[in-house]
């Protein structure tokens, strides 16, 4: 039973990092409907910045504190809030209005562009990294189960930007004009809404959440590589899909849900070999079976 | 006789056996680049079927090609040793048939379940069954695992290739220019319409899915006996990618244009190879310029016969 | 053949909330000539999509020649010789004219992927009938000389017929037509009248006809049957449907409030 919980635990810690970078994806598909395949490499590009901010931040504030983290993790974010800016105004502005499939793959020419040229040996090099350890680390024991700092830290601060997000979205002026662009692009540019500061405002905010999920995780996995985004990009992606792509609590379900059921059939011993294959597996069963996902509404074409 | 396509067949089977048969005065080197190019051609080729003509676009072709290769690999494999060497040819042809033809049952399987998705869904679900298809070859003993096959005999050669290659083109080329393979083009641009008209459009796709398959899997067989080794990173989705691009660079149902790009991505590679540090920095770069530029390839001119990617 | 060609039983369709046909009983016989009109959101190209098989009815049943079609496939009905036009149009975009009229003649040509691929002596002596059963039907509607020319290049009002040949390529029983005349100026829309009389005569099919513009649907429908919020408020002769008081309130229904 213990061991139930403690799956429960990893795969919900595992699950909270996919739910920050599935918003990202869902975010952008609400509005521009197109998946953002570099988005995964964004995600990548925060834990490379934790990973060169922290011991600059550690010059003026202690390390391993979690003072020290929360700033390594707030600048991570704003960088990448403008890289993901950045990518929006150079590749995907000039291609609005294009065929959706010409867009998917400029966004796979920026992922591989990104990829390649991190892994190239004048910028991080193609070998594994190690993570610093940016807050101090326990472990807990709860009965027969154990739960680490890093654990507790996904959940809190997953907990806090899902709040923060909600509130942007759903109180502030920018967040109004997000809905507006989604729901119908027209209509809210008649409205006199800027559609290019709501998309690239759109890229910001998903680029930075990508960003912490990217610490979240290095934090957890103590090792980053420029391809970390690849794997844990595209299962973020399907979870996503899982949720109802465009719909922002279900991005957050279905990344929750992804981890639950990845941790646990990983952890069925003749499954655990499949581990890369589960999210795909996933993705296909629900496009089958419920093709808008768990929360999205399905959509019948007019003729 | 009218028969300008069977002509062209018969015509370039026989060049590829006469230049196979001049192969010992060839560089062994350009004769294999040759062989890497065939094997593209038909990769290329047989996805515009899927992707360009009947517009269901996807991003799993390295899964077919997969199937394909180990099937064939493993077949020699097993038989190798039982029969006279007299036989090999025949053991030869035998599994690029068995590798096709798996891979035309993963066609199938792909083809089905996707029917339903179109654009930017599609491409993904794709996507993820040939990730799933590498992940399997990844785990199973038989197939070497994450280690792959070694030791598959070096059977593949010039003629086998380009044979192979102008029987995909004829095929493609046969296949689509007729009354009946217009219904592949009708499902592209309208659906609807084409139900309306009397087209089935699940039977258009799956026949695309099933025969762009096969020779993908004829292309894997190539590739296996043509390299000797096989490991399941080699199919990766950065390769089905590759063979997107070809057909993408040569515009969507363009048959010539995707061979000349095929042969043209195959040479440039070969020809960078001094920068390897770069090379797939330009490569991506590439993709990029391409696509903000001239979305609809490189080698399409006058409006008729653009496809939208 | 006994009884009518295509029959509505009750007829109800619903998107979510909105019920956009309901409870339509309606039918066609052999050689009729039959005006579907309605305001616009009547719910006429639903009726067309329904008899297509675009759209399952929510309940009620369609039967074709008497054989109910549901669960059949678009391209199932188009078979049994149900062929329509689009309102908006779609002509095979990257297609040639000539091209566009092939895929709709495939229909009944016997040769698959097998002759496709050996192109026999059969094989080509029937790829041969096709394309001049193509040119015919181009040559009768004069889209001939555009035999070439890619289907999306054409003049709006070519690009209306050429729909329309279409969907007679493929031998139909009954021939839908969404607003033909939609687009077209006076001259164009007298020659459409024309065309769709010969059409009927020649072809010896039953049309239905939805078309906005009164005076075609009135010069040449023999009955008329009148939707609005997908309930059908009167059917009969032109005449008869032109001075049903309801058919004048649909119509005029928004204005004389108005007014008043
Ligand atoms: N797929 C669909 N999903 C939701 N609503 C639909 C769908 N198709 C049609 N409708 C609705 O059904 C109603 C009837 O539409 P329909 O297109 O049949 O009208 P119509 O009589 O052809 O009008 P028009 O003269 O403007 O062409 C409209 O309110 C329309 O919005
Ligand atoms: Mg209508």
């Amino acid at each position: 039973m213990s061991e139930f919980f403690q799956q429960l635990i990893n795969g919900l810690a595992i699950g909270a990092i996919y739910a920050l970078i599935a918003l990202g994806y869902t975010m952008v598909y609400g509005i521009l409907r197109f998946i953002n395949f570099a988005h995964g490499d964004v995600f990548m590009l925060g834990a490379f910045a934790g990973y060169f901010l922290s011991p600059v931040v550690n010059r003026f504030l202690p390390a391993q504190s979690y003072a020290g983290g929360a700033v390594v993790l707030v600048l991570a974010m704003a960088i990448c809030a403008l890289i993901g800016m950045l990518i929006e105004f150079l590749a995907y502005r000039p291609l609005r209005n294009r065929p959706k499939l010409t867009v998917l793959i400029t966004a796979i020419g920026v992922s591989l562009f990104i990829e390649y040229t991190c892994q190239h040996d004048a910028v991080f090099k193609a070998a594994p990294r190690k993570f610093p350890e940016l807050i101090p680390f326990t472990n807990w024991h709860l009965g027969g189960l154990v739960l680490n700092t890093n654990q507790v830290i996904v959940f809190v601060t997953t907990m806090l930007l899902l709040v923060a997000l909600t509130v942007v979205v759903q109180k502030t002026k920018v967040g109004t004009a997000m809905r507006a662009v989604s729901f119908n692009e027209q209509a809210a540019a008649l409205m006199g809404v800027n559609i290019n500061r709501i998309i690239s405002f759109t890229f910001g905010l998903g680029s930075a959440l990508a960003a912490a999920g990217g610490i979240l995780f290095a934090m957890n996995y103590a090792s980053i590589d420029p391809l970390m985004g690849v794997q844990t990009g595209l299962k973020a992606f399907v979870a996503a899909v899982l949720g109802g792509i465009g719909n922002l609590p279900g991005a957050a379900l279905g990344g929750l849900l992804l981890g639950v059921v990845e941790t646990f059939a990983g952890g069925i011993p003749g499954l655990s070999n499949y581990r890369d294959g589960i999210a795909f597996g996933v993705l296909i069963l629900i496009l089958l079976f419920r093709p808008a996902g768990l929360l999205g509404k399905l959509q019948t074409e007019k003729v | 006789m009218d028969n300008a396509a069977k002509r062209f067949l018969f015509a370039a089977v026989a060049l590829a056996v006469i230049v196979s048969l001049c192969s010992s005065y060839f560089n062994r080197y350009y004769l294999g680049v040759a062989i890497d190019v065939g094997i593209n051609v038909i990769l290329a080729v047989s996805l515009n079927l899927i992707n360009g003509h009947t517009g269901q676009f996807s991003l799993g072709h390295a899964g077919f090609m997969a199937v394909g290769g180990y099937t064939t690999a493993k077949f020699a494999l097993l038989l190798q040793g039982q029969l006279p060497p007299w036989a090999q040819p025949l053991i030869f042809v035998a599994g690029l048939l068995l590798g096709g033809s798996m891979a035309a049952v993963a066609g199938l399987a792909v083809g089905v379940p996707t029917l339903r998705l179109k654009g930017d869904y599609l491409a993904i679900v794709t996507l993820g069954f040939g990730e799933i298809i590498r992940v399997i070859f990844q785990t199973t003993e038989a197939f070497g695992a994450a280690t792959g096959l070694t030791g598959i005999p070096h059977w593949t050669n010039f003629a086998w290739t380009w044979s192979c290659a102008a029987l995909t083109v004829f095929v493609v080329a046969c296949l689509v220019n007729s009354t009946y393979g217009r219904g592949f083009i009708a499902v592209h641009d309208d659906e609807v319409a084409a139900g309306a008209m009397g087209i089935n459009p699940v039977r258009y796709k799956i026949t695309a899915f099933v025969i762009g398959a096969f020779f993908a899997g004829v292309a894997g067989g190539l590739y296996a006996h043509h390299k000797q080794f096989l490991s399941p990173g080699g199919f990766d989705f950065l390769k089905s990618i590759d063979i997107v691009v070809m057909v993408i660079l040569g515009g969507m149902g363009r048959t010539v244009g995707v061979i000349i790009a095929a042969v043209l991505l195959t040479i440039l590679p070969e020809a960078l190879r001094g920068f390897a540090g770069y090379r797939m920095i330009l490569y991506s770069l590439l993709i990029i310029i391409l696509m903000l530029t001239r979305p609809q390839g490189l080698f399409t001119f006058g409006r008729a016969a653009q496809r939208k990617v | 053949m006994i009884g009518p060609l295509l029959q509505l039983q009750c007829v109800t369709i619903r998107f979510g909330g909105l019920t956009a046909v309901s409870e339509v009983d309606f039918q066609i016989g052999g050689r009729e000539l039959v005006g579907l009109i309605g305001p616009n959101g009547a719910g006429k190209t639903t009726v067309f999509n329904l008899v297509t098989g675009v759209y399952q009815p929510t309940s009620g049943a369609i039967l074709f020649a008497g054989q109910p079609t549901a669960n059949l496939k678009s391209n199932q009905l188009a078979r049994l010789g149900i062929a329509r036009t689009f309102q908006n149009i779609r002509l095979f975009a990257s297609m040639s004219v000539f091209d566009n009229v092939r895929v709709a003649v495939q229909l009944h040509s016997p040769h698959g992927i097998r002759d496709a691929l050996w192109r026999g002596r059969g094989f080509r002596e029937g790829e041969r009938a096709v394309e001049t059963q193509v040119m015919e039907l181009l040559e009768i509607f004069n889209l001939g000389r555009f035999r070439a020319a890619n289907a999306k290049s054409l003049p709006y009002g070519d690009q209306r017929r050429l729909e329309i040949v279409r969907a007679l390529a493929t031998r139909p029983k009954l021939l839908l037509l969404d607003e033909p005349a939609a687009g077209m100026n006076t001259t164009e829309k007298v020659a459409l009248t024309q065309l769709i009389r010969f059409i009927k005569d020649k072809f010896q099919i039953a049309v239905l006809l939805v078309e906005h513009d009164m005076q075609v649907v009135m010069g040449i429908c023999e009955r008329i049957a009148v939707l609005d919020y997908g309930i059908k408020i009167a059917e009969g002769s032109p005449a008869k449907v032109r001075a049903d008081p309801r058919v004048i309130e649909a119509y005029l229904g928004d204005e004389l409030k108005i007014q008043n």
